[in-house]
């Protein structure tokens, strides 16, 4: 076995691995949505707020999660069937996405209702839940830029404890715009290049 | 000394189908059939076999079953294959490393 032996052995691997990790690129669909869907969600909930129609704020919600909950299993078990080879950076980052959707959901009605504290928390710990999950996905991906953007999560929370009103609106939207929205753009692009 | 390095390389591995196989498993939780036949561009025949003498090896496992009504065959790594691969893998370094040692002395 020679030396160019060697070098194309190497050279297979190589460009087997590249292949794979093409097909196994993510889209960034899922970000893009789901910031999309929680900046209608924060607008509306705030319009609710803001006519005192406050009765509605828990059912619209409810709506919301029932909505997103079906187009998420639908959009997943889509994207199984097309799916022609599973990659561990995806596996792994649906399972943290999905550990951090379960205390999410516990965050936004479970406790409220068992009156453990007032709604107006609510924003604040699912920041401090999603800084998490961002911190994770970017790392899983290797991007700094979605790895950083964690930090707009766990500052907001901050923003968010301390600010009431129509800012705290806005402060919702630069986080979901720079921990999602931004985020889902990056990884489409790489997406598209490596495709 | 290099010869004896080139002698033990895994005959499993050492050809450019099944280590192009492998190195898409490796790199993967699962794939399918279809997926490797693309990626590696050889026929159905052909990668059946390989995909066969890997299985006996206990490198892979394939698993047939049916999805939306079509039967769909998916491969994965066992952990034997995955040690083996990364055995094969150091085992081309010590090569290049030995070659590149000789040509320094020479």
């Amino acid at each position: 076995m020679n030396n160019q032996q060697i070098q194309q052995e190497l050279s297979i691997i190589k460009s087997m691995i590249q292949k794979t990790r093409r097909e196994t690129a993510e889209s960034g669909h899922f970000f893009i949505a789901i910031g999309i869907s929680s900046i209608v969600t924060v607008f509306i909930v705030n319009l609710l707020e803001r006519t005192e129609l406050h009765y509605l704020i828990i059912p619209f919600l409810t709506i919301v999660l029932i909505v997103n909950g079906i187009i998420g299993f639908l959009t997943v078990g889509n994207r199984s069937k097309k799916q022609r080879v599973e990659s561990y950076p995806k596996t792994i980052c649906y399972s943290i996405w999905f550990a951090c959707s379960v205390p999410t959901v516990m965050i936004l009605f479970l406790f409220p209702l068992l009156k453990l504290y007032t709604w107006e928390l609510t924003p604040i710990f699912i920041s401090l839940i999603m800084g998490i999950a961002i911190f994770a996905t970017g790392v899983i991906f290797e991007s700094r830029f979605i790895t950083l953007s964690s930090i707009a999560w766990w500052l907001g929370a901050v923003g968010l404890a301390f600010i009431e009103n129509i800012p705290r609106m806005w402060i919702m939207i630069t986080i979901i715009c720079i921990g999602w929205v931004i985020p889902g753009i990056l990884l489409n692009k790489r997406y598209r290049e490596r495709s | 000394m290099d010869q004896e390095k080139i002698l033990n390389l895994d005959p499993i591995i050492h050809t450019p189908t099944r280590l192009a196989i492998l190195s898409v498993l490796i790199s993967s939780v699962k794939a399918t059939f279809t997926f490797l036949k693309d990626s590696i561009g050889i026929t159905d025949g052909n990668l059946s076999t390989h995909l066969s003498k890997l299985e006996a090896s206990g490198y892979i496992t394939i698993k047939k079953q049916f999805k939306d009504k079509k039967p769909q065959t998916v491969c994965s790594i066992t952990k034997k294959g995955r040690e083996a691969f990364e055995n094969y893998v150091d085992q081309l370094e010590q090569i290049v490393q030995t070659q590149k040692d000789s040509k320094k002395d020479s």
